[in-house]
């Protein structure tokens, strides 16, 4: 019988390692001392060990997770955000939330595991001309001061947390959300970023009526029309209505509402370029 | 989330307006630690008659809005007795969380009146969609942090460690982690090395290095509350959860307390009085060498 993408999904585990992190200390240290550091960044291999000469910087979790992921590197203008969200989610699905909001793990792998993904991914030398290149580095090795976008922000565990809020194992490909979420990655910023997100019926009920519109030749993904006027309006109407009392049917309501609204006024606008005359 | 002070398009009951008048709405959520939970045991009172008969009727109910960023959950619970328990799984929440307190629509309300309504509004009814809100009360906050224990030594919370910067400053703080770091320069930490291995020198390195670091701590923290800065970057970080369960069991509940009195003397009551311990030690090396 042919394997649906859900049980295709479920591979085999290649390469099955002890959790290892950061030591909280040593995780202060760097971090403490990134100004001083930035240039260690541009290195081609892992320099942790040097930095903390020979001393234990690290520890091991007795629980174990399947190490032999293989991310994408990006060439060009490909970044293969939805590739490496698959691959790595995929492997970590299982992955307990008290882990998942650990700085300490993150940055273990952000400086160690996924090294090589992280140079070609989030290379330092993007920020160097900037006056504090340690807030980028902070921002994408580490966790940022702001926890709303820490998680979605640092390199590695945004793309387990785009996974996360988006895998939906009912569906024959349970990444067809994800693939809505990371079509555009101003998509994944406007959804994710707000707080509203954090409801997860409300951001799959997005994600499920940017699939249903984009196949039905309506997508309302563009960014400076659509998209975010509706991020926009659903964060507006949330002043006055608490969006978690409402269910799946309400959402629709309102972005269906909104959509149309917003298409009324954009054929307005062409109509009035159109019949308006051009004065000589 | 935080319902801070705002017009809505009907009359909400709230303790930042007066749009309904001579009635109160209360909420005492009370939070206990289970083993692998937290349980909410919610006391939710209106003296609105005409609230609570909506409630009564199953078209709004008295609700809890439970938010923590940490762990990006979020949930609002719902109930139509005035008092409700809830329990969340303790993975679900880590750090600070987010209580808000309120009487919201359960379905749309065409003509919605209240006795209670402030006289401007006259006999004004007003459409009401469901989800909306029609009391607030006192948004309430909680830290789902774990493993922090008032008896905590408030020294766990520095790390001393060399500046790698090439223009490493002498003495520098950074509070962006779970940990106050104290950055010497290498020479000065090559001093604090060999000098810490004495036990006689502790309350004079402590003196010297953690009562400033604690010092520019809580002065930051005063600065963000009172520059009203949004994010309250601190709230998060462990240090400040071991000094503010500290400074509450000295009786400072709050960071608003804390202005009550300076910085230097908030260090001190966290970490004694290194300062008049370490001028008496040297004085009694003084005495013993001069008795030699």
């Amino acid at each position: 019988m042919r394997k649906t993408k859900a049980q295709q999904i479920n591979r085999q585990a290649t390469k099955m390692e002890k959790i290892k992190f950061l030591k909280a200390g040593s995780l202060a240290d760097l971090k403490a001392n990134l100004k001083g550091i930035v240039n260690r960044y541009e290195s081609t291999s892992p320099w942790i060990d040097e930095f903390f000469a020979g001393g234990a910087w690290s520890a091991e979790s007795v629980r174990e997770i399947d190490t032999g992921i293989s991310l994408k590197l990006p060439q060009g203008q490909e970044l293969f955000d939805l590739e490496n969200t698959k691959a790595l989610y995929t492997a970590l699905r299982d992955l307990p939330l008290h882990l998942a909001i650990d700085e300490r793990f993150w940055s273990y792998m952000t400086h160690v595991t996924f090294w090589d993904y992280m140079r070609a991914r989030w290379p330092v030398e993007k920020a160097l001309s900037t006056q504090k290149p340690e807030g980028y580095l902070r921002e994408h090795y580490f966790f940022m001061a702001n926890r709303d976008r820490a998680l979605i922000r640092n390199g590695i565990s945004r793309l387990w947390w785009y996974g996360h809020v988006s895998y939906d194992e009912n569906r024959e490909d349970p990444f067809e959300l994800t693939e809505a979420l990371l079509e555009k990655l101003d998509i994944a910023q406007q959804l994710l970023e707000r707080s509203y997100s954090r409801n997860t019926m409300l951001t799959r009920t997005i994600l499920s009526m940017l699939v249903e519109k984009r196949n039905a030749g309506n997508p309302f993904s563009d960014r400076y029309t659509k998209f975010r006027p509706l991020m926009g309006h659903l964060n507006a109407i949330g002043g006055v209505t608490i969006l978690d009392a409402l269910v799946e049917a309400d959402i629709r309501a309102i972005v269906e509402t909104k959509l149309s609204q917003i298409d009324l006024e954009l054929q307005s606008k062409t109509e009035s370029l159109v019949t308006e005359p051009v004065v000589a | 989330m935080k319902i801070n002070e705002r017009l809505y398009p009907h009359p909400v009951q709230s303790h930042f307006s007066d749009d309904l008048t001579n009635c109160v709405f209360q909420v005492t959520p009370k939070i206990h630690v289970a083993k692998n939970s937290y349980k909410f045991h919610v006391l939710a009172r209106t003296s609105s008659a005409d609230l609570r008969a909506l409630v009564a009727s199953g078209s709004a109910a008295y609700a809890i809005h439970v938010e923590c960023a940490g762990t990006r959950y979020r949930k609002l619970i719902t109930a139509s007795d005035e008092e409700f328990f809830e329990e969340i799984p303790s993975e679900c929440l880590d750090g600070r969380t987010e209580l808000c307190t309120l009487i919201v629509a359960k379905k749309d309300i065409s003509n919605y009146t209240n006795r209670n309504f402030h006289p401007d509004y006259g006999q004004t009814s007003f459409f009401v969609r469901k989800g909306d809100v029609l009391a607030v009360g006192h948004d309430v906050f909680f830290d789902a942090t774990k493993d922090i224990d008032p008896l905590q030594n408030v020294a766990s919370i520095f790390k001393v460690r060399p500046n790698r910067s090439s223009s490493g400053e002498p003495f520098y703080v950074d509070l962006d982690s779970d940990y106050i770091v104290i950055l010497l320069s290498e020479q000065n930490f090559s001093a604090y090395s060999e000098l810490r291995k004495d036990q006689d020198r502790q309350t004079t390195l402590a003196a010297m290095i953690v009562t400033p670091a604690l010092v520019f701590a809580l002065e930051e923290i005063k600065r963000s509350v009172t520059d009203q800065e949004d994010d309250n970057w601190f709230l998060e970080r462990r240090w400040y959860k071991v000094v503010a369960s500290k400074l509450k069991v000295a009786g400072f509940n709050s960071v608003d307390a804390w202005s009550e009195e300076s910085c230097l003397s908030l260090a001190q009551k966290l970490i004694g009085d290194p300062l008049s311990s370490s001028l008496k030690e040297m004085l009694d090396e003084e005495d013993e060498g001069s008795a030699d």
